[in-house]
């Protein structure tokens, strides 16, 4: 499951205590509605990309597949973000870091 | 028949488990939950790494505390982008490696490999018992 909000709280000795909910999953419904606009401009880069590797002897369902494939491994690690819980207490400040 | 059932029955056949715990395995699979045992946490999967330290500060001051909880899925996700390493970079990677003693080779660590990684890391615990500071490594 994608990551749907994450919490940071930031403490340092003797001054105010930052305390922030970032509502992550505003961000991908907003990438979401940006890949519906750009999709046409995508559509004509990858017919240039493919124009170009023709003239270059190159296969260009290759390079589609890699960069295919490195989109949907970056994916899977923003993905498995969720669960991430890192929480530092010192004397000096207090930092919790969680992903929800 | 599920997967988990027939390891079950496998174990009571081969006589690693009695009847009894066979049964109480069976009934924790099928959501019985008062008959779930240590047992049955051993075929749990395994979620997430934990480090735990617990560090001494200055005399007189609390203990500096830090609990990392990290998922194994993240685990996985980063060993399958360790893949897109390119061959040439991955030499010079493996090269460092060795250098510095681990004579570890990215190129072997394929998904198959990477789930029975995993599994082993569920008997791993690092536990340092320092004066100073305490830190455990451990998995749940």
């Amino acid at each position: 499951m994608i990551p749907m909000l994450a919490e940071i709280r930031i403490g340092v000795a003797r001054r105010r205590r930052l305390h922030l909910w970032l509502p992550l999953f505003l961000v991908w419904i907003l990438l979401a509605a940006l890949l519906v606009l750009l999709s046409p401009l995508i559509l004509i880069g990858l017919v240039a990309l493919s124009v170009c590797c023709l003239i270059r002897r190159h296969n260009p369902i290759v390079l589609i597949r890699i960069v295919g494939s490195a989109i949907v491994r970056f994916g899977g690690v923003l993905a498995a973000l969720t669960g991430v819980h890192i929480q530092i207490q010192s004397p000096g400040a207090d930092v919790v870091v969680r992903v929800l | 028949m599920s997967e988990e059932r027939k390891k079950i029955l496998d174990m009571l056949g081969d006589g690693k488990i009695n009847a009894e715990q066979a049964e109480r395995l069976i009934a924790a699979l099928s959501g019985g939950g008062s008959g779930a045992s240590d047992d049955a946490g051993s075929s749990k999967p395994l979620k997430y790494l934990r480090v735990i330290v617990d560090a001494e500060s200055h005399p007189g001051q609390p203990p500096t505390k830090v609990n990392v909880r990290v998922p194994m899925q993240l685990l996985r996700a980063g060993m399958r982008l360790s893949a897109l390493i390119p061959a040439q970079a991955r030499d010079q990677v493996n090269h460092a490696l060795h250098e510095q003693g681990i004579p570890l080779d990215l190129g072997q660590i394929k998904p198959e490999n990477l789930e029975a990684l995993i599994e082993q890391l569920r008997d791993l615990t690092v536990d340092v018992d320092d004066p100073k500071a305490k830190v455990r490594v451990f998995c749940e």
